[in-house]
């Protein structure tokens, strides 16, 4: 059984990783190798702040919301254990400011110790009227990939790098199933009108002293689009830029100015931090995730095509629900196929 | 150095020009309480000259190893709305320099956190909970990552830590005309009759200059680590076990050992306050650049704030003792500055009322 996973951003990787661990003990011949142009510290994943936060709003698909859930629960289980920082994930509380009284997100529950800020705490903040305060994790996505990439290695998943053209070139050579995670870039191996870029820059600066993570919001503006700075395990995140539709990988500079005045604003000690780097990347858009099987057909033989791509700027939020979700529909591919062995001793 | 010698210097600085009403205060000691004092002195009192005395200066004071964490301690000698005043002025202070751009220079931060309970505490709200921000109980979910305890405080504060914190205070006297001097003082006689009031924050010193044996050390051994990624405190109740994320470091606590003087590091201990913390959190275990250190606690029942005056023949000193802060020294700092202040303003009055001048 061979599986391709095309794409190694936190999509691929774990995903990669999820059907390793559930599916090698019961299938000797899973074989699993990772396609991939891109490679931490290339992916979109590298640049993202790796805040486990999902949008305001309740989703179109329901079983998003379950998706992040899924994924904090999984991720606040580990984030006891020795390995937690080597893994790039960490605890982080923080704040979300508003200039007016909004609903409390769905998501409160899912977070620690979610409540309102009080007036003296929003006397930290001169602009804004109204927040919450709550503890959530921070995945720093580079660490987290090397992390990934590292379990993968040692159970013998192989990397290659290489810019897939086509479903067929991989079905020709004999997968079986292709798991397709390419992000951002799905479009070009197959035509999906609902996928668009959300470009987004960051500057990440040395700033040791800040301990939380601040999200302003500008409902009228939209969503990453109010500036916000997010402290990781080493370097802080400073970002608050969403364009549609933007194709631009460089850094430019109106955008680095939004960015640096907003947030120092925000927190005028930023004035003395030491600017590390300017990161572009794009957010793979799409009103929901698309994730769903697929059967295509390249001359006498059916390929398998998994589809999990299109998690917005939520990528690290919902990433083990979905890839536990992949995993469950790969399941059904092998009891289809009647690949599944029972061992006699469940019998 | 005799004395003589010294009151030629204080001389030709104090007399130089001096207008005649400039009342001369010297403070002794300068760690959190005589910088702090000696800046309060400044914006208040009218009309006087500030010279901070000390044989320690930052990095090497007591208040240079703490971690500086603004969670008082209870004072069984003090009245608690009194000690509320104290942390509640400090707090505000502390909180107006975090939401100004100054506040990475004084080195105070905000950090949120958690304070862990083995078993449920007779007193749940402590009397500072309104002071410190969103105080609130832990919620079950919380409280799962600290399985050995069944009872917690969550809420956010403020760390204030003495490497730039009293760098920056002792700017602020030089800036208000305020003179600094390396000195060690074996005597508080020493300093008249350069000196016309004396404010003596020499915290354990006070066993010695003040004769003081309510005074005591509790010594305080911590580690000073990397591992930045640790984003909260973690205290026990106990006060014995704590994780304090700063600046550029995270302090690992500690021991609170009655009457031990030693100030060199003891190697099992540290080993042993690893170990807690570990135990409390994990990921220290891949904790880097490990650095110990020790503080010695100027401990007391409570606070000493008041005036004395000093008599030896005709020769009169007025004194205003502010020491003694145990293991509250950052957290109750600028309350009892503002105290011991008005303690001097009341000395200044004294001095300047023409009668009272054959009292003297």
């Amino acid at each position: 059984m061979r599986v391709v996973v095309i794409g190694a951003g936190v999509i691929g990787l774990s995903t990669a990783l999820c059907i390793h661990e559930r599916y090698r003990s019961v299938l000797q011949s899973l074989d699993v190798t990772v396609y991939a142009d891109r490679f931490t510290p290339l992916t979109t994943t590298d640049v993202a702040a790796g805040l486990w936060q999902p949008y305001l709003s309740e989703p179109s698909n329901p079983q998003e919301a379950h998706w992040n859930q899924q994924t904090f629960n999984y991720l606040l289980s580990l984030v006891g254990s020795p390995n937690a920082a080597n893994m790039g994930l960490a605890l982080v509380s923080g704040y979300n400011l508003f200039r007016e009284a909004v609903p409390d997100p769905y998501w409160k529950d899912i977070v620690l110790g979610f409540r309102k800020l009080t007036l003296r705490e929003l006397d930290t903040f001169p602009d804004y009227s109204y927040g919450w305060f709550n503890t959530s994790l921070i995945l720093e996505g580079r660490k987290y990939l090397q992390w990934l990439t590292e379990r993968l290695t040692e159970r013998g998943v192989k990397f290659f790098l290489r810019k897939v053209e086509s479903f067929e070139e991989v079905s020709r050579e004999g997968a079986d199933v292709i798991i397709n995670c390419t992000g951002v870039w799905a479009g070009a191996l197959q035509p999906d009108p609902l996928l668009q870029p959300g470009r987004g820059q960051i500057i990440k600066v040395d700033a040791p002293w800040l301990k939380h993570f601040v999200i302003t919001h500008d409902p009228k503006r939209g969503i990453y689009k109010s500036p916000y700075i997010i402290p990781g395990l080493q370097a802080t995140t400073l970002g608050g830029i969403f364009q549609l539709g933007n194709w631009s990988e460089t850094n430019n500079i109106p955008d680095h100015n939004t960015i640096w005045e907003g947030c120092c604003r925000l927190e005028p000690t930023l004035k003395d931090a030491e600017i590390i780097g300017e990161w572009s990347g794009f957010r793979p858009v799409r009103p929901q995730v698309r994730l769903e099987r697929e059967q295509l057909r390249f001359g006498s033989s059916n390929t398998e095509v998994i589809h999990n791509y299109g998690h917005g700027g939520f990528g690290l939020t919902i990433h083990w629900g979905c890839a536990q979700e992949v995993a469950k529909l790969f399941g059904k591919i092998l009891e289809e196929r009647n690949l599944l062995r029972i061992p006699p001793s469940h019998l | 150095m005799g004395s003589s010698n010294l009151e030629l210097i204080f001389d030709s600085v104090g007399h130089f020009g001096r207008p005649m009403d400039t009342v001369r205060i010297a403070v002794v000691g300068a760690g959190v309480m005589g910088l702090s004092t000696a800046v309060c002195i400044s914006k208040m009192v009218p009309g006087c000259s500030i010279t901070v005395i000390s044989d320690k200066f930052t990095p090497e004071t007591t208040s240079d190893v703490a971690a500086g964490m603004l969670i008082p301690p209870t004072y069984p000698d003090t009245p608690i709305q009194k000690q509320k005043q104290w942390f509640k002025e400090t707090f505000d202070h502390l909180f107006a320099i975090v939401n100004s751009a100054e506040a990475e220079d004084a080195g105070v931060i905000l950090v949120s956190g958690w304070q862990i309970f083995r078993s449920i505490p007779t007193e749940e709200v402590p009397y500072w909970a309104d002071v410190v921000l969103g105080f609130r109980k832990m919620t079950k979910d919380e409280l799962k990552k600290f399985p050995q305890h069944v009872f917690g405080h969550a809420f956010t504060t403020l760390k204030c830590e003495g490497p730039a914190y009293l760098p920056w205070l002792q700017k602020r006297v030089k800036g208000s005309g305020g003179l600094i001097l390396t000195r060690r003082i074996e005597d508080l006689w020493e300093l008249h009759p350069s000196f016309d009031i004396v404010v003596n924050c020499s915290g354990l010193g006070s066993r010695q200059l003040a004769g003081d044996s309510k005074i005591f050390p509790v010594r305080g051994q911590v580690l000073k680590v990397q591992a930045p990624w640790v984003k909260h405190f973690i205290r026990d109740s106990s006060g014995l076990t704590y994780i304090y994320p700063g600046v550029s470091n995270v302090t690992l606590g500690g021991t609170r050992q009655k009457g031990d003087w030693n100030l060199s590091p003891d190697a099992e201990i540290s080993k042993d306050i690893l170990s807690r913390c570990c135990a409390l959190e994990p990921s220290l275990r891949g904790a880097y650049d490990l650095r110990e250190k020790v503080g010695l606690r100027p401990s007391r029942p409570g606070v000493r704030l008041e005036k004395e005056l000093l008599a030896q023949g005709s020769r009169r000193l007025p004194v205003v003792h502010h020491y003694g802060h145990g293991s509250g020294g950052i957290a109750m700092h600028w309350g009892t500055a503002l105290e011991a202040t008005r303690l001097v303003n009341e000395c200044v009055q004294v001095l300047r009322t023409p009668a009272s001048q054959s009292k003297l």
